[in-house]
Parts: structure tokens; C-alpha cells; sequence
């Protein structure tokens, strides 16, 4: 009787111990898969505010497609009329930027900053945190109200274009709330604040989210996310000749 | 001979005259001398400081693209053959001298201030060519080597508003395509070129190779500066089959190809080539085919001839008045001639004495204005030995040391002399020729 209560106090001291560990595995495929459409179509509008000291926002406003299962995406820009019909377009691992005045399509990156922004082209795209990074350090933390981890990825590969991210993930469903970007010297990029979400189809994606410039300081970027849809999209928006006849 | 002495007798019987004339056509004999070789001398300003900071007369690059990322960048691991390849090239550089530039641009920061510039990785010890031609406005490239000293141009400068000393932050993208930033300290401003082309900003090579996370002691500009701009081509040539026999399993970017398009226009069409998936491509430029170099030039070029035509156009509107002279001359001398003629002289005779005083006159004033000219480019070339010139501002990229190594174009000399002599011919020929068919009995009545 005293050895199985013996061990059934051991058991749950173990229990105890290990259930604090997270599976930072599942934790990342989670976040994932959250923010990934990879059986249905995904599209939304965009807006995006910029805002730098001494100057009037910028406000961008544009459509973006998604289709994460083929790894495709659309964004035709609608708004400031200057910038209308111009557009990027995904296909895997290529990017390409339409500009309707030249009627020409230029090799982007996903490493570039959006539209002169303090977002990058990457932000737009699906979210692989399982694939490029693994977590180094975490420790307990909260932000406001929410009990949170604290953890500190490292990218595994050279796809990323930052090599380090600390994330302010929500304990009890998984959601990230803050994320610092940070660059190879370790010196702060950028802080992204994702204050609330919207449920779309079972997932969570951000109403709007902030960027925080930390290398130029008072400068910062908006993006609101509004009129998610997840309607089947025609595979002819993730061709050229769309962004091309769109813009005429 | 007799006939030359004899024109040259008559030039100075009439001084004030062949003053006047001579005068005239020295003008704009000056005119063309002058701004010829100013038109020269900014050109070879213009080509120093250019090759100053470029990376020589003829520069090697590598290309590789990254297996993991895909993405291109600017790589030379080891420099045995193309150092061989110099070598056997028989080329003879005065200086060789090993960069790294960053293949995308930096971004500097300042207290929320930005500017995108090119960064450079100088070997501050072994680039003399650099170190010697960088014109400082404020600053010294003392102690540079190994340290986070940037020297950036007066325009960014003044756009972060940073003075010597001050630190700022330099955002790049690394050779993987990461985001990386460095702190930096202004050690050095030098005079830019205010928009004739973009200036980059120069940071000892250990450093951007940190920044851009290259390996150390690595580069990926090798620069080749020959003893002169006009060796270019040449060398460029023997250097590519030199080049070619040593590893003839590399790929080199055709010569044509980079003749056609210059360095940044290569490196775009190899970004282009979706056949180039993996391996490298090696690149031998000319800063001579770049195309901003071959728009200065054909600048000057125009300059040079515009100039010239435009003399021309004014000389064509002297020889008008010429004719008119030189009937004037021939009305008046007709008692002379009616005398030469009576004591022999043939037609001919008379109509070269004629032609021959015209050609000396245009000869004289085209030697009086060039010398003239001459003085004149030498005194612009003393700069601020004999200028006040606190400031040369933007200029500086024109001059050499802060002054103008003027240079005369021999050629467009040599034609406008001859342009000039033609006209002058032409001017006189037909009064010579009225002068020479007067029967010396009527020319002694007159």
C-alpha cells in the first residue's frame, strides 16, 4: 500500500513536472496551422497605414488571394489611385512584383519590406514557424490579462529572413500576441503587436495588427484585416495576365 | 619660298590690319582652344575620381547562387586563377586592389533618419588608389583598417544630419538574405557627386563582411587599375582568353555581352537566367563600357565637337567680312600688283602671294589664339594655388586634387586648324584670283 502511494505520488510529481514542458512541436504546428488555409481558398482586404514623424500617413488598400495548399498568392493593390493595379504575385518560391505603368513583371523577395512599409512581403504569405524555426529558450510570462509562454525561435535555414523571433504566445489557445524581430547581430528589428483576432472557418487571423519600426524610431505601420472570405477563388487571379488585365 | 617671304613682308606692312584680322580669327581660335581643353580636363577628372571609386580600370566578379536559398550573390573564395590569369595576361596593373561590395543596398540610420546607399568593404591597407583620391570634406581615413569607421559622402551627411564621430546604425541584407544591422562610427565625409551617380558608403571590408555575413578575409570585387584609361580595352581582352585557357570549365559572361551591357547590366541578365540553378558565373568589366561612363563621354565628346562646330559656325561669319576685306585689300594694291606684274610675276604668281598671305594669317591667328588659350588653361589649372576657392563643392568630382587637369583633344585642334585655313582660302580666293587676271598696264592706271 505505502509503495503504491508512493509511487502514485511520484507519478504525479513527474506528471506535474513534465506537463509544464511544452511540445514546442505541436505548439508551432498549431500557430500554423491557425493562420494557414491549405484546404480552401483564402482571401481578405488589406489595409495597410504607415506612419513616419513629421509626415502624413500612407494608406495602402489592397486585395490579397490566397491559396496555401499550392503555395499561391495575389495581391492587387486598389488604393492610393497612384499605386492602383499594381500588384505581387506567388508562385512556390517565386515572387514577382507587376508594375501596370511598365506593363512588366520584376523578381521580388518575401525578404522585402511591402510597399515601403515596415511589413514585409513575407508577413502576407502562409505562416511555416514549424518548418524554419526551432525554439531555443521560453520561459512563463504574461501580457495584459493572458498567461502566455515566452519563447525565443532561431531560424534552421536561410529561407527566413529573420534569423531570430522572440513570440508572446497565449497559453490556453495557442494565439501569438507579440512578436520581436530581431537581426543577425541580435539588435531589435521590429516589434509586431496583434491585438485581436477574427475566426474564419475554425481559424484565427488577425484583426489588425502593429508594427513598430525599432531602428526608426516613431515610425510604425497598421494593417486591418477586414471582409475575410473563404469562397473558391478562380485559378486565372493566380495567373500574370490576371494582375495584367485587372490593371487596365 | 620667295613667294611665302614676300607674304609674310605684306602682313606686317599693313599691321593694324593684320592685327585686326588676326585678331579676330585669334579669337576664336582661343574660343575653341580654351573650352576644348576644359572639355578635357573635366573628363579626366571625371575618369580619375570614377575609377577611384569604382574598383579600377577592369574589375572580376564572381556569381554563385546559394543552394539553400537560391539566391545570388557576389562570391570569390580564392583568387588563384584569376591572379595567374593577370599574370600571364601580361597586363602589368599598377594596383590590384580586393573589395567587398554588398550586392543589395543598406540602409544608414541616424535618429529616425534614413538614407539607402551602396556599402563598400575597403582593405584600407592595400587600396592606395582610393585613399589617395577620396576628396574629404571633413575627417581622415587614418586608423580605418579593422575598425567600424564608415567615410560616407556630403550628401548623406548632410541628409542623417551626422558630423564626424557621430554613430549610426547600417541595416543590409545578408549574402543569405537575412536582416542584419551594425553600429558605426563617422570618421570621415567626402565630396560627392550630388546625383551624377549613386555614391556609396565606405566601411572597412572586415566590417561589411560581418554585416553582410561573409567569411572573413573574403571579398568579392577583385579590381585591376591599369596606367591608363586607354589600356582598357586591351587588357580586358587578353585578360578574358587568359582567363579562359586557365579554366576553361568555368563560364565567363561573353566579352560582347559585357562590352554591351556593362557590370549591373550582366549581373541582371544572370539573375534573369533561369538556366542558372546552381555553379557560378565569373565576370571581366570595363568601367569603359558601363553605361554612365559611355553617356560622360559621348557628353564630352559633344562638348568637344559642339564647340568646335559652333567656332566654326562664327569663323564661316568672319569670312564673310573676310571676302569683303581682302576685295578691299586687292582694290587698294592694284598699283602694286600692276608693278609686280610689270616686272614679271606671273598670274600664278600673284595669286599665290595672295593665298599665301591669307593662309599665313589664319596660321598666325590660330597659333595667337592657341597660345593665348594655353595661358589661359594654365591658369585655371593652378586651382586653388591661385584661386580662393574655400569650397569646390560639387566640382570636385571634375577636378584632380582640386584642380583641372585640363587636356586638349589634338584631333579637334588639328581639323579646326584646317577648318580655319579653308576658310580663310575660301575667303580670298576669289579677290586673289581678280588680283592675279588684272593686265599690269590697267593696274598702274588705277
Amino acid at each position: 500500500m505505502k509503495k503504491m502511494i508512493t509511487f502514485s505520488l511520484m507519478w504525479l510529481l513527474v506528471s506535474a513536472l513534465f506537463g509544464q514542458v511544452p511540445n514546442w512541436d505541436k505548439i508551432l504546428a498549431d500557430i500554423d496551422s491557425q493562420a494557414n488555409f491549405d484546404n480552401i481558398d483564402f482571401s481578405a482586404r488589406y489595409t495597410v497605414v504607415s506612419s513616419r514623424p513629421g509626415q502624413d500617413n500612407s494608406v495602402i488598400v489592397a486585395r490579397i488571394f490566397r491559396r496555401d495548399r499550392e503555395e499561391k498568392m495575389t495581391i492587387l493593390i486598389s488604393d492610393p489611385p497612384a499605386q492602383r493595379g499594381q500588384g505581387y504575385l506567388q508562385i512556390g518560391d517565386s515572387l514577382w512584383f507587376y508594375d501596370p505603368e511598365s506593363r512588366e513583371f520584376a523578381f521580388s523577395s518575401f525578404k522585402e519590406s511591402f510597399q515601403n512599409t515596415d511589413a514585409q512581403n513575407s508577413d502576407f504569405t502562409r505562416s511555416s514557424l514549424r518548418e524554419d524555426y526551432r525554439v531555443t529558450e521560453h520561459e512563463d510570462g504574461k501580457l495584459g490579462r493572458f498567461d502566455v509562454w515566452i519563447a525565443t525561435l532561431d531560424a534552421v535555414n536561410n529561407a527566413v529572413p529573420v534569423p531570430r523571433r522572440k513570440m508572446w504566445i497565449r497559453k490556453d489557445n495557442n494565439l501569438i500576441l507579440k512578436v520581436e524581430d530581431y537581426s543577425v547581430s541580435r539588435r531589435l528589428l521590429r516589434t509586431m503587436l496583434f491585438p485581436s483576432y477574427q475566426s474564419v472557418q475554425g481559424r484565427f487571423i488577425p484583426t489588425r495588427f502593429v508594427i513598430e519600426d525599432a531602428l526608426r524610431q516613431g515610425e510604425k505601420t497598421q494593417i486591418t484585416i477586414e471582409e475575410p472570405s473563404i469562397a473558391p477563388i478562380p485559378d486565372s487571379v493566380f495567373r500574370r495576365e490576371y494582375l495584367e488585365r485587372v490593371s487596365r | 619660298m620667295k613667294i611665302i617671304l614676300l607674304a609674310l613682308r605684306n602682313l606686317t606692312r599693313q599691321k593694324r590690319r593684320s592685327f585686326l584680322l588676326g585678331g579676330a580669327l585669334a579669337f576664336g581660335f582661343y574660343v575653341l582652344t580654351t573650352v576644348n581643353g576644359c572639355a578635357g580636363g573635366v573628363y579626366n577628372g571625371f575618369e580619375k575620381n570614377v575609377v577611384s571609386l569604382a574598383t579600377g580600370h577592369i574589375y572580376y566578379s564572381r556569381l554563385e547562387r546559394d543552394p539553400e536559398t537560391k539566391k545570388l550573390r557576389l562570391l570569390i573564395p580564392g583568387d588563384s586563377i584569376i591572379t595567374q590569369a593577370i599574370e600571364e595576361a601580361g597586363i602589368k596593373p599598377q594596383y590590384v586592389i580586393r573589395r567587398t561590395q554588398s550586392l543589395s543596398m543598406g540602409t544608414l540610420i541616424h535618429f529616425g533618419k534614413s538614407s539607402v546607399r551602396g556599402l563598400e568593404g575597403i582593405d584600407w591597407e592595400n587600396d592606395p588608389y582610393l585613399v589617395s583620391n577620396l576628396s574629404l570634406v571633413k575627417g581622415s581615413l587614418d586608423g580605418l583598417a579593422g575598425s567600424d569607421g564608415a567615410v560616407i559622402a556630403q550628401s548623406v551627411a548632410k541628409k542623417l544630419g551626422v558630423d564626424i564621430g557621430d554613430r549610426i546604425l547600417i541595416q543590409a541584407t545578408t549574402i543569405t538574405g537575412q536582416q542584419n544591422v551594425e553600429e558605426a562610427e563617422v570618421k570621415a565625409i567626402y565630396h560627392d557627386t550630388a546625383g551624377v551617380f549613386q555614391v556609396s558608403t565606405f566601411l572597412d571590408r572586415e566590417f561589411l563582411n560581418r554585416l553582410i555575413q561573409m567569411p572573413p578575409g573574403s571579398y568579392n570585387t577583385l579590381g585591376i587599375f591599369l596606367n591608363h584609361m586607354n589600356q582598357s580595352h586591351w587588357a580586358q581582352e587578353r585578360l578574358y582568353a587568359s582567363f579562359q585557357r586557365l579554366a576553361p570549365q568555368e563560364v565567363l559572361v561573353p566579352l560582347e555581352e559585357v562590352r554591351e551591357k556593362g557590370a549591373n547590366g550582366s549581373f541582371q541578365v544572370i539573375r534573369k537566367d533561369s538556366e542558372f540553378v546552381s555553379g557560378s558565373r565569373h565576370l571581366i568589366s570595363c568601367l569603359q563600357d558601363e553605361p554612365f561612363f559611355k553617356s560622360f563621354r559621348g557628353i564630352i565628346s559633344a562638348v568637344e565637337w559642339g564647340s568646335a562646330v559652333t567656332v566654326y559656325f562664327l569663323l564661316v561669319l568672319v569670312g564673310v567680312g573676310l571676302v569683303n576685306t581682302f576685295r578691299l585689300i586687292v582694290r587698294e594694291r592694284q598699283r602694286e600688283i600692276g608693278t609686280m606684274r610689270a616686272l614679271g610675276m606671273q598670274r600664278n604668281e600673284v595669286l599665290g602671294l595672295f593665298l599665301w598671305e591669307a593662309v599665313l594669317l589664319a596660321l598666325l591667328g590660330a597659333l595667337l589664339g592657341f597660345l593665348l588659350g594655353l595661358l589661359t588653361l594654365w591658369v585655371i589649372g593652378l586651382g586653388e594655388n591661385l584661386w580662393v576657392l574655400p569650397e569646390v563643392g560639387e566640382l570636385a568630382f571634375f577636378l584632380i586634387n582640386n584642380r583641372l587637369a585640363w587636356q586638349l583633344n589634338l584631333g579637334v585642334m588639328a581639323v579646326s586648324v584646317m577648318v580655319l585655313v579653308a576658310m580663310v582660302l575660301s575667303s580670298a580666293l576669289i579677290p586673289a584670283r581678280k588680283a592675279a587676271k588684272l593686265e599690269p598696264a590697267e593696274a598702274l592706271r588705277n
